[in-house]
């Protein structure tokens, strides 16, 4: 931990850097984890102690058809808007990234902006322009507008993970005789799709995390995990809220981790 | 001349721009015959991968034509032209094993499951490979790779192979085992191989025709003895092999053979190679090895001095002044090297008309 | 054998360099062709549901029809005369009694008390009248101060006027607590309408103060992570990450509760006996401090993180033998060669933070609220689009001026977001 060239001062000074930074990460982690176990709570309070363990919150939870349907919501706009924006955005980057491509910069600059204008702009401006088109109250919609928030994500990676392929093997592959659809499909996908995967998984969190335009686009047919959480959380907070935002937090992570796991084995296979 | 049928391969008025505005390739005309191995050799920048690009369908030509056994290539996309390509950076897919990169080409045609794997362990054994087919590119040599490819690029019996720097990427001793390596498969299958280096070793010993770029244009075809022997032009005179560059004033011809006066004022007889006028600027190329040294004085023989010796093991490189600045390099034996340095006072180096090529000083 | 000088270059020499382009640029085309087809999918779906969207947004922060539109007649004589006279009240009659008909009236009516407050009444009253008004009317002025003194106030009548032009800065200037006066120069606005100012200087405040916080707090965890064998390096990397990935309502969520009354950040402070009565901690400036550091930190640590993990460690090492002391060879070798990594990241989660909106709408109180939050409340709750939009414009501006220049420090590929840590 120490570098041996340290004085003794110093070392007070990276011992103190450590101290530090090991209550940052404290802060960080700590308020998360915090309400877990209050989502197991028996009472209807959201504190510590608490008087006993219960499932009594979640089975609230299943049993509420708002809750339920918010689930059933969410999961089919982040699906829609996942797959949409993944195909839009991995074709994109790989335009992008061909020698041939105009302007390279200035498009990758307009085509990330989404990711920095204020989803508040983005949600009301799509809010007036749906609205002229019947698409505000609809999946149709939502799935529309998280595209948009999501696929700058997936031009992001993609792009990554082709800076690092050799575009060689693409005029070998042709040379070889493929096609270029072939090759694509034999040669650059397969070693671009970490890239892909972990596009689709910052789109799939990023939809499903988001309250803005779901606040605006949405019909009350529409509502999303987030928005109902939103609201719970505005006009009534009791553990259900805690017990919803567990499973946000596994769902996240369970998304993250299949993604890692597939990424990670595909690696090892080339990459020893 | 001869017809398009002739010739395998034929570039006929080839020009390419990547720009609009500035030729790459000025005008490329250059026929290759089947079964040849002709190397494209030149400094970066001359036009050398550009034409091999050409080739393989990477790049469309700006002007002209291409011809592959006399079918024009123009407009043939790269995975139709059955010309097999290997890169400097092997260019192996890193996703798949050896013998998965083998089968590639024979994959996408489609072949019999049993036809694939045959043909692919047969290609494996040729590079001396058995046994690394299970293995991931990563997980060989560079050499190792770059027979891989080499493999990949031969089985599925292209018209032609190219290469592209293909041993640029080597350290030398593996390069010069590398060379042997795919002369001899060269040899075994018959293949047309168009062979691109910026290493004249390289071109001179695995090719059987070599052609030299510069600036856009090929300077000469040739083979490789008469390339090095009887350069038609000075930059290939300097840039095929070590040679002396000596400057004078053409004085005339003499007996089919030209008198240059050189810059110290001594008169030598030359081949004359280029047209000029009598009292231009030319310049002599004499190859190290074809200077003769005397120790004594006699008729066109040109005093000098001593200046530097270079050593390296069975010849040795002596550096001589001849006044004026003008500096000559020659090659000595061992033996001879003994000889001279007992009495090393006076040298005397005589050229025969024949080795001394007198060129345009411009070109 | 050619020789290769310019001179004798023949597509040059003839001047067939047209021909040469001309060729030149259909091979190029077919490959342009190529890319263009690939990236044309999203570029289209981007301009056509996000810039066309926000395009048309930011119109309505200028353009405001209503009363053009709907009181034409008034409207003609306004801008070719431009005074308040009798012939103005007879328009305007006009305008009322067929804007009842086409039941326009209420927009316009909005449209002006956006201005001043007290036009919907008054129109209202106005066009309830009409219906009842006498077929000769001899002063129309009369008819309109009778119903109401006030149509014949300036203030009144000056927001008739500004309320007339289709294209206007009216939103723009309320944004900025400044309005139009009576000769068209620029005065400030009424107390009651200039908040916006103060909203602004909020919202960047705010801004600030958590990019300085994430600063003093992301600074030493880059460090040490940067520093750190690769496993402790790994276990702060995966606390960082942990919280960068949790849902950004989860964590909101969490503030609210741990931070409540309630909370368990109280009741260990009052089991403690650090204090006897819970403090408010949430629903004020400290609540959205504190979840706005919380959600931006990660963004301020990444960047700056790869950029230490490339200064070579011999560095500070080199200055310590040519004789710096310690602290002085940190700050004088050490921290300037951070300075990409750490305004890319400071510049980012300034961006970020003040575009935020549901994090301040949760833990905030009523005077945390930022931009976006006025953003969507003229957008729902007053309808006021134009304001809305002006609003928008200016939070717009603002990002895209600092996004740009984030751009431009992050030209070192090293900093570019999806890189191999995130």
């Amino acid at each position: 931990m120490f570098d041996h060239s340290l004085s003794g001062r110093e070392r007070v000074f990276v011992a103190a850097a450590w101290v530090f930074s090991g209550l940052v990460i404290v802060f960080l982690v700590l308020p998360i984890v915090a309400i877990i176990p209050l989502s197991f709570t028996s009472d209807s309070l959201l504190s510590y102690p608490m008087p006993d363990w219960s499932l009594r919150w979640y089975r609230e939870l299943m049993d509420s058809p708002a809750w339920t349907r918010a689930l059933k919501n969410s999961l089919i706009v982040a699906v829609g808007s996942t797959c949409l924006a993944t195909v839009l955005g991995t074709l994109a980057a790989i335009g992008l990234n061909r020698r041939s491509c105009p302007w390279p910069i200035l498009i990758t600059a307009f085509l990330t902006t989404p990711m920095i204008v204020p989803v508040i702009i983005t949600a009301i401006s799509s809010y007036f322009f749906y609205s002229r088109l019947g698409l505000t109250n609809s999946f149709a919609g939502m799935i529309l507008a998280h595209t948009i928030l999501g696929a700058p994500f997936v031009v992001i990676t993609v792009t990554a993970t082709l800076k690092g392929f050799d575009q060689n093997q693409i005029k070998a592959a042709s040379s070889l005789g493929a096609r270029p659809i072939y090759a694509f499909r034999t040669v650059t996908l397969p070693q671009i799709l970490p890239g892909v995967v972990s596009g689709a998984v910052f789109a799939f969190v990023t939809s499903f995390d988001e309250v803005i335009v779901a606040l605006f686009v949405a019909g009350s047919q529409q509502i999303t995990l987030p928005r109902q959480m939103f609201s719970g959380v505005r006009d009534n907070l009791d553990p259900t809220i805690a017990a919803v935002a567990t499973l946000m937090v596994l769902v996240t992570f369970g998304a993250l981790g299949i993604a890692g796991l597939a990424v990670a084995r595909r690696r090892r296979k080339f990459k020893p | 001349m001869a017809k398009p049928q002739d010739a395998f391969v034929r570039f006929e008025n080839v020009q390419k721009s990547y720009d609009g505005k500035t030729l790459v390739i000025k005008d490329l005309n250059l026929d290759i015959f089947k079964g040849e191995f002709v190397s494209l050799l030149g400094p970066s920048g001359s036009g050398k991968t550009t034409a091999l690009m050409l080739l393989a369908g990477f790049e469309p030509p700006t002007k002209g034509t291409i011809h592959l056994d006399g079918r024009l290539l123009n407009s043939v996309p790269a995975y139709h032209r059955n010309i097999g390509l290997v890169f400097q950076n092997y260019a192996l897919f890193p996703h798949l094993t050896v013998q998965e990169n083998i089968a590639y080409p024979l994959r996408v045609r489609g072949a019999p499951k049993t036809e694939v794997i045959d043909r692919s362990r047969k290609m494996l054994d040729m590079v001396r490979l058995s046994g690394f087919g299970g293995r991931y590119p990563n997980q060989l040599s560079g050499g190792q790779q770059q027979r891989v490819a080499v493999a990949r690029s031969l089985v599925f019996d292209p018209a032609l192979v190219l290469m592209d720097e293909p041993l640029g990427a080597l350290d030398k001793k593996l390069r010069e085992e590398m060379q042997l390596e795919i002369r001899h498969i060269h040899e075994q299958i018959g293949i047309t191989v168009v062979f691109v280096t910026h290493d004249q070793d390289e071109a001179l010993t695995m090719s059987d025709r070599v052609a030299v770029f510069d600036q856009g244009r090929i300077q000469q075809v040739d083979y490789p003895a008469e390339l090095y022997e009887r350069p038609g032009n000075k930059f290939v005179a300097s840039f095929v092999g070590e040679t002396n560059m000596l400057s004078g004033t053409f004085e005339g011809q003499e007996g089919g053979v030209a008198k240059v006066r050189l810059n110290n004022g001594a008169l030598m007889a030359a081949s004359r190679i280029d047209e000029v006028v009598i009292g231009a600027r030319v310049a002599v190329s004499v190859r190290p090895e074809r200077i003769r040294l005397h120790q004594t004085e006699g008729v066109g023989r040109v005093a000098a001095h001593h200046v530097e010796t270079i050593y390296s093991g069975a010849n040795s490189k002596l550096v001589l002044s001849i006044g004026n600045g003008e500096r000559v390099k020659t090659i000595v034996s061992a033996v001879e090297m003994a000889e001279l340095s007992d009495q090393a006072s006076a040298i005397y180096l005589s050229i025969d008309p024949a080795d001394a090529r007198m060129f345009s000083a411009q070109a | 054998m050619q020789s290769s000088t310019y001179s004798t270059e023949p597509e040059l020499r003839s001047g067939n360099i047209s021909g040469l382009r001309r060729d030149f640029a259909a091979a190029e085309r077919r490959q342009k062709t190529g890319s263009l087809l690939l990236l044309l999918p999203l570029l289209l779906f981007t301009i056509v549901f996000f810039a066309t969207p926000i395009t048309g947004l930011l119109f309505r922060a200028v353009h405001s029809p209503e009363y053009a539109s709907f009181f034409p007649n008034s409207t003609e004589h306004l801008q070719s005369s431009g005074s308040f006279n009798e012939r103005f009240y007879e328009t305007l009659f006009l305008d009322i009694r067929s804007s009842d008909e086409a039941r326009t009236s209420g927009r316009v009516a909005r449209r002006l008390n956006q201005d001043q407050s007290g036009f919907i009444t008054m129109v209202k009253r106005a066009v309830r009248a009409s219906r009842s008004a006498p077929e000769d009317i001899t002063s129309y002025q009369s008819w309109f101060l009778d119903l109401d003194d006030r149509w014949g106030e300036p203030d009144y009548q000056n927001a008739i006027r500004r309320a007339v032009p289709k294209f206007t800065d009216f939103y723009l200037l309320a944004t900025l607590d400044m309005k139009r006066g009576e000769t068209g120069g620029f005065e400030k606005s009424p107390e009651n309408q200039a908040i916006f100012v103060n909203v602004i200087l909020r919202t960047l405040w705010i801004s600030f103060s958590v990019t300085m916080i994430c600063v003093l707090l992301g600074y030493p965890v880059a460090w040490t992570m940067a520093n750190a064998s690769k496993k402790w390096r790994n276990i702060l990397l995966l606390g960082v990450l942990f919280s960068f990935w949790t849902s950004l309502l989860v964590r909101t969520a969490a503030w609210v509760i741990v931070l409540q009354k309630e909370g368990p950040v109280n009741n260990a402070l009052q089991t403690l006996g650090l204090i006897d009565a819970p403090l408010q901690l949430v629903f004020n400036r400290f609540g959205v401090y504190v979840a706005l550091t919380h959600i931006l930190l990660p963004f301020l640590i990444f960047p700056l993180y790869s950029v230490m993990v490339g200064i070579p460690k011999d560095l500070m090492r080199a200055a310590k033998s040519l004789g710096a002391r310690p602290v002085r060879a940190f700050f004088s070798i050490y921290v300037p060669q951070t300075f990409p990594g750490l305004s890319a990241g400071a510049i980012l989660v300034f961006v970020l933070s003040i575009g935020y909106y549901i994090t301040p709408a949760l833990v905030g109180g009523p005077k945390d609220q930022m931009l976006s939050y006025f953003i969507a409340f003229y957008t729902n709750n007053t309808i006021n689009w134009g304001l809305a939009a002006a609003l928008a414009l200016n939070l717009l501006v603002v990002t895209l001026v600092l996004y740009s220049l984030y751009q431009y420090i992050i030209r070192d590929k090293r900093l570019r977001l999806g890189g191999d840590d995130v």
